[in-house]
């Protein structure tokens, strides 16, 4: 099923290699931000079904702002992609609820949480 | 009187420029009106005049001069390889962008060599484990996983580097070539 996507990244060349990840399955990207504020924004704009969230940003990071969009919407899927070791940031992912976490340089992984937050709705 | 303060610090530069180009015209014209009319206020716009010249000079120096300094450091300090320095211009106008676009493309520069840090460290986790296995006296199983896992990181990697358009290069799956006729006889 193809669903709406808000890509949230600071890099815009990440945010170009995740739209070309999600567009040959037929998602729609909605929207990108480059920051947390741009995306708590877009979020309440768009209301995306997924959002694919980088966790080092400036200005607000990517956990502050999930937690916004979070106060906002308890249901958002929110799929944290980062660059940094899991394990460390798996505790504080998991004490905003049950959202995933993902390596930004396995795209396969990407591609099936997303099948599987579908899944859990 | 602040909210036109306040208006003042959104304008871009370009718009300044205008104001301060349109406010020295006038202040001429009128000053020479004077001069040929023999007006008393001639003294007072010539010193408006000289006031607005001299407000211009400092605007110049706060407003860009200083700031394109900053960006230059910035940059400096990105080709010397400091990734972790922004540029510190929160301004909306022209100079505010480009300070914008520098950290941006410090932050891709940042992203792409973490990305090869990434893959890197997983190839040697993946042939740390596949020396392991060919060391023990046991049967070549996981080996051919491995290395299939080693060959999709290798495709990622290139993959990063072929969504950059290059100067002179031209990158095709197996090759790096020239794209003009350099070195050949024209």
């Amino acid at each position: 099923m193809s669903k709406r996507v808000l890509v949230v990244d600071d890099s815009s060349m990440m945010r170009k290699m995740i739209v070309k990840l999600l567009q040959p399955p037929g998602h729609i990207v909605v929207g990108q931000a480059k920051n947390g504020i741009e995306a708590i924004q877009l979020y309440k704009e768009l209301k995306p079904d997924i959002v694919t969230m980088d966790i080092t940003m400036r200005d607000m990071d990517g956990l502050a702002a999930a937690k916004e969009i979070l106060r906002h919407d308890k249901d958002a899927h929110i799929i944290f992609l980062s660059n940094l070791d899991e394990e460390i940031y798996r505790a504080e992912v998991e004490k905003l609820g049950a959202l995933g976490f993902a390596s930004k340089h396995k795209a396969k992984e990407i591609l099936e949480m997303i099948e599987e937050e579908e899944g859990k709705k | 009187m602040s909210t036109l303060f306040r208006t003042a610090e959104s304008l871009s530069l370009r718009t300044r420029a205008f104001i301060f180009y349109g406010l020295t015209i006038l202040l001429t014209l009128l000053a020479a009106a004077g001069v040929l009319y023999e007006h008393g206020l001639t003294l007072l716009l010539l010193m408006l005049l000289i006031a607005v010249q001299t407000t211009a000079l400092f605007f110049f120096h706060h407003y860009v001069i200083k700031p394109l300094v900053s960006v230059h450091a910035a940059t400096r300090q990105m080709t010397d390889g400091h990734l972790d320095s922004l540029v510190r211009i929160v301004r909306q106008d022209e100079i505010g962008r480009l300070g914008e676009s520098i950290n941006d493309l410090t932050v891709n520069m940042q992203e792409v060599l973490l990305f090869v840090w990434n893959h890197s460290q997983q190839s040697r986790e993946l042939l740390e484990q596949t020396l392991e296995r060919l060391a023990a006296p046991e049967p070549l199983s996981g080996i051919q996983d491995n290395l299939e896992k080693m060959r999709q990181n290798n495709e990622d990697l290139k993959a990063i580097v072929l969504s950059f358009s290059y100067f002179e290069i031209r990158l095709e799956h197996e090759r790096m070539l020239a794209e003009s006729d350099c070195g050949k006889n024209k």
